[in-house]
């Protein structure tokens, strides 16, 4: 890929092609919506693999937002963004 | 359904028909405090229940989704306390008071302090025990009972002797002595409270927790055999006899070496010196019992 062209187009399209997380607690949701308002009719182990998944997830979305948000800038010489062109 | 109730059913719907809605209803819905703590460090000084979401969140999953669903119902904070001190103490750590959690983990010191009389005073049957140890709580001042020198020394030979014995009835008699001074290897049953108060207390990261309950349920276990250590003693006229003998054995080896300098001493003092027990189920089967009328010593060991 590198040495080509690479639009804003292109990174959208990547971005979109990644498939929507698909979570216990969104299944959860999906099937029964009036629980957004309180989970107390979900059996117990149910409950608790929803909320271990969920915390693990949002942990890791930290995670990656701080990793991200670290990066340092790295020179590409070989690869030109027409988008971003001087 | 009114309009109200049924605009609510619509409007939940709908926010589950779009994905990324769907995500961050669920987020709202399992973990509402997933901004609130962005790392594993814990604020120490926050209030108590603050820290309890923080440390169920990552370390007990099924304690935090029932507190989130207490909060929903708008539970009052003495009815959070006793739910999450309650849930917590099932994981096997103890704690009766959420004000605690800030300290660290909880962790109840069960040790003894010979030399403290108040300890005579809730333990009379240990009397009997620590007599044979020359110790009498009755002389000396009120605030200190004196131990005579190599007491500790002596109770670590007999500690050592009874663990090795193929008879489990001994090796619980050896727990009691290892609780009586404070050489089970366990910190809290050999740290009294004040002891285990200077020692910085265990965080409640997850690796801490693990050692903690593992921590706990040794002692428990190590405080009942010591019970049913106290029990054989109590029970078993031949058993004191052997301990009295054992102890006037070991007293008289260590006023021939004189003092013990360091923990090689020690080890020399309690390998060279051989006690010899009588089973308490009165079988003489396997080395335990080469002779119970008399204490052997073996001089010729290294």
């Amino acid at each position: 890929m590198f040495g080509s062209p690479l639009g804003l187009d292109d990174l959208r399209a990547c971005l979109a092609s990644i498939a929507p997380v698909e979570l216990k607690g969104m299944g959860l949701l999906r099937e029964q919506p009036h629980l957004i308002a309180g989970s107390s009719r979900i059996p117990r182990p149910q409950l608790v693999e929803a909320v271990t998944e969920i915390v693990a997830y949002t942990g890791r979305c930290t995670a990656a937002a701080r990793s991200l948000s670290n990066l340092t800038p790295i020179p590409l010489l070989t690869v030109s963004i027409l988008e971003f062109g001087l | 359904m009114n309009p109200l109730t049924e605009m609510y059913e619509q409007l939940a719907v709908a926010l589950t028909a779009d994905p990324l809605l769907l995500l961050a209803s669920a987020v709202a819905a399992f973990d509402p405090f997933w901004a609130d703590f962005d790392n594993a460090d814990i604020d120490y000084e926050t209030d108590p229940l603050t820290i309890a979401l923080q440390v169920t969140r990552y370390a007990f999953p099924d304690i935090y989704a029932e507190a989130i669903e207490r909060l929903r119902a708008d539970a009052p904070y003495p009815e959070m306390d006793r739910l999450l001190c309650k849930a917590i103490s099932s994981k096997g750590i103890p704690l009766n008071d959420l004000d605690m959690i800030g300290w660290g983990v909880p962790m109840a010191a069960v040790g003894v302090d010979l030399e403290d009389p108040e300890f005579y005073a809730q333990h009379p049957d240990l009397l009997p025990l620590v007599a044979l140890f020359g110790i009498d709580p009755s002389e000396g001042d009120s605030y200190s009972v004196d131990i005579p020198e190599g007491a500790y020394a002596a109770g670590h030979a007999i500690t050592a002797s009874l663990h090795e014995q193929p008879d489990s009835a001994l090796r619980q008699v050896g727990w009691l002595f290892g609780w009586l001074f404070s050489c089970t290897g366990n910190t809290m049953v050999d740290l009294d409270d004040q002891s285990l108060s200077e020692i910085p207390p265990l965080s409640w990261s997850q690796d801490d927790i693990a050692f903690a309950v593992e921590l706990i349920e040794e002692a428990d276990g190590i405080m009942r055999d010591v019970q049913l250590g106290l029990e054989w003693v109590k029970t078993t006229p031949d058993l004191m006899t052997a301990l009295q003998r054992n102890i006037a054995t070991l007293y008289r080896e260590l006023k021939k070496k004189g003092k013990l300098d360091d923990r090689r001493d020690h080890l020399r003092y309690e390998r060279t010196i051989r006690l010899e027990w009588t089973r308490i189920d009165g079988s003489t089967d396997g080395a335990t019992v080469a002779d119970p009328q008399f204490l052997l010593v073996r001089r010729d060991a290294a």
